[in-house]
């Protein structure tokens, strides 16, 4: 499988490049997430026990409590959160916190777009031009399967 | 995106740090999405609610933002907290327990936010009129202002909201223009609803279903109440990110189900039936065993008129010893049971009176507490992600039951 690229919108800019973490579900980031360790803890989430700490961020939107804003903020602060985000749609929750505590973020793929990456892939993401890189699992040298 | 001059001079540092810096991301947000303009607003609610613990990164960054002494222009109120100044010690706690929390507490008041801490703050003298622009935080106030009072605003977060607050502008995009309100989805109820927790079950099962849409609701029984609206707009901005909705004829903006959908057809119809609301009902009684042990009611904070069915409902007699019953409101509401009677009879019960706090935002895991019992399933789903509690869902009447049992009396 080749590399590809896909472009999306500016919401946080910044660069960063790592392992892709994927889901299909929505993200409760108030209280769903620890901030200290950014395990997921949203009971019966997909990600639930999984750590999105040092991962590309793939998933379609924010939802639930509003206070979830300070939960990225304070994870972009520590880099105890995602190097960057992907997403469907970034709402205002999402993206407040994202641009406070500096985590690159690029919104408005589609659903089918995001389908297209794996968790594992390895992502370069250039949030100033919208624009992200995948490499699929396999394709990058001395890939380890963590 | 235009700007006043008024706006510029802010943005270029006219009126200080703060106000550029919080103008700074205003604008951003504006440009991101869409938005033409800004709008001076007069009525703001923040939810200054952060984690419980480690809360250094974010106090330390709201000190610094407003450390030179700005003072807001709206009227801001700030949502529910995690401490209860005035009874914390009867619930439990030390005033140690709340260092972040008094810290970020002076933060915002620091700057003119009015410290009502309340989830339900049209009750508490914050109420904008119909067709205002004005910006909201809290998942659950943000469908009751736009869909029940009709004022205007985006589903903001708390950071957003405190520096919208600061710059004393907000974006106009999202629910401030008239085509965004518009219904998307037609929402079919085929369940009779016998409260207002199977409201805030039938907004929970519709906010999974219609993601960020706005439902318009047809076949609520008879003419939903403010409260029944309130839990239903709850519930939605539990599961779903749900800002608005419509229901015909009761609604303001939606006179007739043609009116609610702007003349269009709905993209999708949605079916809710007893089935659905049972199946989420099962997923928050999940508790083993049949013994309650803490009991949560008011989520969001209860009202003068929750207060005496949970008088009634108790009769007069005591809740079981081995149950913690917090009875959750804001201080003006617990000042006006006070004076009724209703505080002193809760307590008589053996049961607290909480202002100001909510129990997902306190340290209750100090009380040694092992499941939560509640009527609202806002409550009971963050009482799950947040502090891992096992929970139990029912009517207010099943909850005030088997807090006097000690034992679950629900399906």
């Amino acid at each position: 499988m080749k590399s590809f690229s896909m472009r999306g919108r500016t919401i946080s800019g910044g660069k960063a490049e790592g392992k892709a973490l994927v889901t299909r579900d929505a993200i409760v980031f108030n209280l769903g997430i620890d901030a200290e360790t950014g395990i997921i803890t949203e009971s019966g989430h997909e990600l639930e026990g999984v750590s999105v700490s040092g991962k590309i961020l793939i998933f379609p939107f924010g939802k639930g409590s509003t206070g979830g804003a300070y939960t990225i903020f304070r994870m972009g602060k520590k880099k105890t959160g995602p190097k960057a985000m992907v997403c469907q749609n970034s709402e205002i929750l999402t993206t407040i916190g994202s641009l406070l505590g500096e985590i690159p973020v690029v919104d408005s793929l589609s659903e089918d777009d995001l389908a297209r990456i794996a968790t594992g892939d390895l992502v370069k993401v250039n949030a100033d031009e919208g624009r992200i890189e995948v490499f699929p699992l396999g394709l990058e040298q001395g890939t380890d399967q963590d | 995106m235009r700007l006043t001059d008024e706006e510029k001079m802010m943005l270029d540092g006219g009126k200080g740090f703060s106000v550029q810096k919080a103008m700074d991301i205003i604008v951003r947000l504006g440009e991101i999405y869409g938005a033409e303009g800004l709008a001076k607003f007069s009525s703001g609610h923040i939810d200054g609610n952060i984690d419980k613990e480690h809360n250094e990164t974010s106090i330390e960054f709201l000190e610094t933002l407003v450390a030179e002494g700005v003072k807001i222009s709206p009227f801001v109120t700030l949502n529910s907290v995690g401490l209860d100044r005035e009874r914390y010690s009867e619930l439990g706690f030390s005033k140690e327990d709340f260092k972040e929390q008094l810290r970020l507490n002076h933060v915002f008041e620091s700057i003119g936010c009015v410290g009502l801490y309340s989830c339900v703050p049209y009750f508490g003298g914050n109420l904008p009129r119909f067709g205002e622009h004005v910006c909201w935080s809290d998942s659950a106030t943000i469908p009751f202002i736009n869909a029940v009072v009709g004022a205007r605003t985006s589903r903001e977060a708390g950071l957003s909201a405190l520096m919208a607050a600061l710059a004393g502008r907000t974006p106009l995009y999202s629910y401030h223009l008239a085509e965004n309100r518009l219904g998307e989805v037609l929402v079919k109820v085929e369940a009779e609803l016998e409260g207002i927790h199977d409201y805030c079950v039938l907004g929970y099962v519709a906010g999974e279903r219609v993601g960020s849409r706005v439902p318009v609701f047809e076949g609520l029984a008879e003419k939903p109440r403010v409260l029944d609206l309130l839990s239903l707009g709850t519930g939605m901005g539990t599961s779903g990110a749900v800002g608005m909705y419509h229901v015909p004829g009761v609604t303001p903006e939606a006179p007739t189900r043609d009116v609610a959908f702007g003349g269009r057809r709905p993209q999708e119809v949605i079916r809710i039936t007893k089935k659905d609301l049972d199946l989420i009902y099962e997923r928050f009684n999940d508790a083993p065993g049949s013994d309650v042990d803490f009991v949560a009611l008011g989520c969001p904070h209860n009202s003068i008129e929750q207060l005496e069915q949970i008088v009634l409902a108790l009769r007069g007699r005591k809740i079981s010893k081995n149950v913690v019953m917090w009875v959750q409101t804001s201080a003006p509401i617990r000042a006006l049971a006070d004076r009724m009677g209703l505080s002193q009879e809760i307590r008589r019960s053996g049961g607290h009176v909480t202002a100001d706090i909510c129990s997902v935002c306190a340290p209750v895991k100090k009380l040694g507490i092992r499941s939560v019992t509640t009527d609202s399933v806002k409550q009971a789903f963050y009482s799950h992600v947040f502090n891992g509690f096992r929970t139990r869902l029912g009517s207010v009447g099943e909850v005030v039951e088997s807090a006097v049992l000690g034992k679950w009396v629900g399906d």
